[in-house]
């Protein structure tokens, strides 16, 4: 079912930075990592390959084993097995220091007894570069982060939100084959996050350096990326698009960590002609992919904002409200459909309707393409 | 195949964890050679027999030992148990004893004052406990032997208000002893119990109050639990270097009736008999061994409690 | 009254205060009687002849107390530097990295002058020189010093290492240091508060020592220690008291300075 949603997401929608395609610039396939006295593998079979120039984000709950993957392609973990190649050659015998490739840290990690020009300029000092050029990135790279004014000071001296561009610009500075970031927005208030959201984007445009961006955080996932892979228990559950990931999911736990989404069993009806047709709430037709038996009990997810409420009778199965929770821009509204529960999110920009309340009757209609098939039992 | 990938993709960690090896083995090759093969060297010593002039001789024997416990006949040669050494290392286990009792007297109350201080305010508490510390312990002998002798300031103040006729012997007593352990490792007693003070949980102390126990329940119950590996922390820290110790007696006490420390420091000196001081030495270092293998398991104890 | 005062009072309990004083007079009343005599221009220990610094003339003119300082300056310059030396480089491969193998045994042997009983110490380190043909006097001195003085050097030192972030090493290995350059650029520099607190306090331990010099030391380098007690047999002079307060001011003006650098430790984190 993995194929299919990268397959749908492939044919669909072909992205600019196709790994197909494009060159690819970092490759990790059958990676496996167990920790000593630990039972389950950090990492469990893990393979995918991200093209140059793109901005690939691991998203996925903690514990996923996303981190455990950034800190082996960094160096600082060895897998038990599996490879990682990058331009295609095997980077797994040289250490961090030799590997091009540079990490933007969680918590910044900037040297606390330099200053920020030290800071920036410290790799290329490993590198040895004479002292002239050196001057010169550092002075480029603090442009391109805007902080050019903060050179001398040292970096308690800064921000939070000031920490975090220096971090990325002592990584960028090198002009790495490919940079790692591990969780950089997540020590940052809601709003500084969202500023530095649009603005990394914005210099990975203009760097066009590979981006690896490892993240707990769903927006910021499908914010960012050119492709998401989605982990869970040290597994990729799905790789596409953001818009793919959302939109049709590959699996239960897909559609329920990203986004909000009703959770419904559904029975096919019929199938033929490439399509097959499964029935939800008792009464509503959905359209479904083909290889379905009739007869087959089937998990289909359904976003909120597909929920759609009608006066009674004009959809296909009547409902009861029996709460709305208001959230600002939208009111997510819960409904009992004889047995069964079902939530729909509404828009205040349709004035024309009103919102209903608690005890209201009406009727649910779901548009038959709105759905997607995530779990089948295995009868 | 995938055997080599492994081996070879760790290289630079075998590398790394060699270097750290090599940088480590300087200080570790000092300890060896300076201390652990000195020690080593005193247990040769104390099976070998004493030279007429000092130093050994190469040839084993249990005399050091047998000489611990006998009295050799001057007369006939034949041995008799003998008590006095077992006594002056019972006394020296007595006085280290009492003293760390003494310690923890005045260290308790005062820990628990520090660690009930304003946070702010407790590592200045704590470093006007450590000082003295630092302070040269031959020059605080010599300053507690200076106030406490007979012509001292306490003496000639008593003696100014008429409250004593002749000076209070306190100089060269088993008291002063005491008196001059207790003194000189009380920080020792107070540091760990502070720590684990301030470790332990005030909402315990709030509960307990809640749950209707007098101040008196929840120092017993709750206050001296909680600093219970502090405590013992403590009283291990006290007692071994007051039962090897060797100025507190020899200047506070006068030098004349020995303990542990003295008497192996002796055998170096005017006896010259190297392996009964070893064999003094080997002995004294098992009851510290001991201490401390009891420490440690005390110590295991309270982490496994607090786990459960 | 805030909540905080009111369990402030139930938690105290009267007479530890109190107690508290007389500890702290127990601990300081020798120390300042023995200083405030130093300044006493009579011997007498009843009367106040004034104030004045004749037994401080007296003691630096007296050439056994002036060579034995000299000496004790000596051991301990030398005896901290190699100690300091020893247990930084210790700290950072103990510390920094998977533990090694045998790292147990390592850590407690590094602790091991600790848990020795002093006397012990000097008696073991005698028997070894002498055994193995090395002349009592600096070298052996400095031998001892320098094994005695490792773990109050790694105390401090390892404590400052431990509040080092492993991401910083990470940070600079990931931007092309090697191993020896994060050592060099990162640890070091910020190690150095804790190196220089180490260092004063081997020092300090060093310039007190008096049980292990007392054994280990030869004719021509007896130490300040060895020396007042030797002049302490013969007879109490005021002079020793001179000595005594003067290094006394040495070991608290060292002790403040090794305070005040782990105190800043523990700001800049």
């Amino acid at each position: 079912m993995k194929d299919m949603a990268t397959s749908l997401d492939e044919t669909q929608v072909p992205p600019a930075t196709d790994p197909l395609v494009a060159k690819t610039a970092l490759t990790v396939s059958g990676a496996v990592k167990y920790y000593p006295n630990a039972p389950m593998p950090a990492l469990n079979d893990v393979s995918f390959s991200i093209a140059e120039n793109e901005f690939f984000t691991l998203l996925g709950p903690s514990g996923c084993g996303k981190t455990t993957l950034l800190r082996s392609i960094a160096g600082f973990e060895d897998l038990t097995s599996g490879s990682i190649r990058l331009d295609g050659d095997s980077i797994e015998s040289l250490a961090p220091n030799q590997r091009p490739i540079n990490t933007v840290f969680q918590h910044y990690a900037l040297f606390p007894h330099m200053t920020v020009a030290e800071n920036v300029a410290y790799p290329l000092r490993r590198l040895r570069l004479d002292a002239r050029a050196i001057e010169r990135r550092v002075a480029e790279m603090l442009a391109l982060v805007k902080l050019a004014e903060m050179a001398d000071r040292k970096p308690a001296k800064l921000s939070g939100g000031q920490q975090q561009r220096i971090a990325l610009a002592r990584a960028l500075a090198p002009n790495p084959r490919l940079l790692l970031l591990d969780e950089p927005l997540s020590a940052l208030d809601l709003k500084l996050r969202r500023e530095m959201r649009t603005e990394l984007k914005q210099i990975q445009i203009k760097t066009g350096i590979t981006f690896l961006f490892v993240t707990h955080d769903q927006e910021e996932a499908l914010a960012m990326s050119d492709r998401v892979a989605v982990m869970n228990n040290g597994q990729v559950e799905q790789i596409g698009r953001p818009e793919a990931i959302y939109n049709a999911p590959a699996n239960e736990f897909v559609a329920t960590f990203i986004g909000e989404t009703n959770a419904l069993s559904g029975l096919v009806e019929k199938t033929g002609s490439g399509a097959a047709q499964v029935i939800v709430l008792g009464g509503i037709a959905l359209a479904a992919d083909a290889d379905l038996a009739v007869g087959e009990r089937v998990g289909v997810s359904v976003r909120l904002e597909k929920v759609d409420l009608r006066p009674p009778g004009e959809g296909a199965v009547d409902a009861i409200v029996e709460q709305t929770v208001f959230l600002g821009t939208d009111t997510v509204v819960h409904l009992k459909v004889g047995k069964e529960t079902l939530q729909a999110r509404l828009q205040h920009t349709d004035r024309a309707r009103p919102v209903p309340a608690p005890g209201d009757h009406c009727s649910v209609h779901i548009d038959p393409g709105a759905a997607t098939v995530v779990a089948r039992s295995n009868r | 195949m995938q055997d080599a990938a492994a081996v070879a993709q760790r290289s630079y960690r075998v590398g790394e964890a060699r270097s750290r090896r090599v940088m480590l083995s300087p200080a570790l090759t000092v300890l060896v050679v300076g201390l652990v093969c000195p020690l080593i060297i005193v247990l040769v010593y104390s099976f070998l027999e004493a030279g007429t002039y000092g130093g050994v001789e190469w040839r084993f024997s249990l005399e050091a030992y047998q000489q611990f416990l006998f009295q050799r006949d001057i007369f006939d040669d034949s041995l008799s148990f003998s008590t006095a050494y077992l006594e002056i290392f019972g006394r020296s286990l007595f006085m280290a004893v009492l003293a760390t009792a003494v310690c923890l007297a005045i260290g308790f109350p005062t820990a628990y004052f520090i660690a009930t201080r304003p946070p702010e305010q407790r590592m200045f508490w704590v470093f006007l406990i450590t000082v003295p510390y630092w302070v040269n312990l031959l020059i605080r002998t010599l300053a507690l032997l200076f106030i406490i002798r007979d012509q001292g300031p306490i003496n000639a103040a008593l003696q100014g208000l008429d409250m004593i006729d002749a000076p209070l012997r306190i100089a060269y007593t088993d008291f002063a002893i005491v008196l001059g352990l207790a003194y000189s490792y009380l920080p020792f007693m107070i540091l760990p119990i502070y720590a684990a003070l301030e470790r332990s949980d005030t909402r315990l102390v709030e509960a307990a109050y809640d749950l209707y126990a007098s101040k008196a329940r929840v120092l017993v119950d709750v206050v001296i639990p909680g600093a219970k590996a502090g405590i013992i922390a403590g009283a291990i820290l006290v007692f071994i270097p007051s039962i090897g110790s060797y100025l507190a007696p020899d200047i506070l006490g006068g030098g004349r009736e020995l303990l542990a420390g003295n008497l192996i420091a002796q055998q170096f000196q005017a006896s010259r008999n190297w392996p009964f001081g070893a064999a003094c030495a080997v002995i004294l270092m098992t009851v510290v061994m001991l201490g401390l293998i009891q420490f440690v398991r005390s110590q295991e104890r309270t982490r496994r409690g607090e786990m459960r | 009254m805030s909540h905080a005062t009111r369990i402030d009072r139930l938690r105290s309990y009267p007479g530890f205060g109190p107690l508290t004083i007389i500890c702290l007079t127990f601990l300081y009343a020798p120390l300042l009687v023995v200083s405030v005599y130093s300044f006493n221009a009579t011997r007498s220990i009843t009367e106040w002849g004034g104030f004045s610094f004749d037994w401080y003339v007296r003691a630096f003119n007296n050439p056994t107390i002036r060579d034995a300082a000299g000496n004790s300056l000596f051991v301990a310059v030398c005896a901290a530097t190699l100690a300091t030396t020893l247990a930084t480089m210790a700290a950072i491969s103990l510390l920094r990295g998977p533990p090694l193998k045998g790292q147990t045994g390592a850590v407690s042997l590094v602790s091991l002058p600790l848990m020795v009983p002093e006397i012990i110490t000097a008696i073991a380190s005698l028997i070894f020189f002498v055994t193995i043909g090395v002349p009592l006097g600096f070298v052996s001195l400095i031998a001892a010093h320098t094994v005695f003085c490792i773990p109050f050097a790694y105390l401090p030192i390892s404590a400052r290492l431990s509040g080092i972030e492993a991401t910083l090493d990470e940070a600079a290995g990931d931007l092309y240091a090697s191993r020896a350059d994060v050592i060099r650029t990162i640890l070091i520099p910020l190690m150095m508060p804790g190196i220089a607190s180490g260092f004063c306090l081997a020092f300090i331990v060093s310039l007190d020592d008096f049980i292990i010099a007392n054994f280990v030391s030869g004719p021509g380098s007896t130490t300040l220690p060895v020396a007042i007690y030797g002049l302490a047999r013969i007879g109490f002079t005021p002079e020793i008291n001179a000595v005594a307060t003067l290094m006394l001011a040495v070991s608290i003006l060292f002790v403040g300075l090794s305070w005040f650098l782990g105190r800043k430790t523990t700001q800049i984190n």
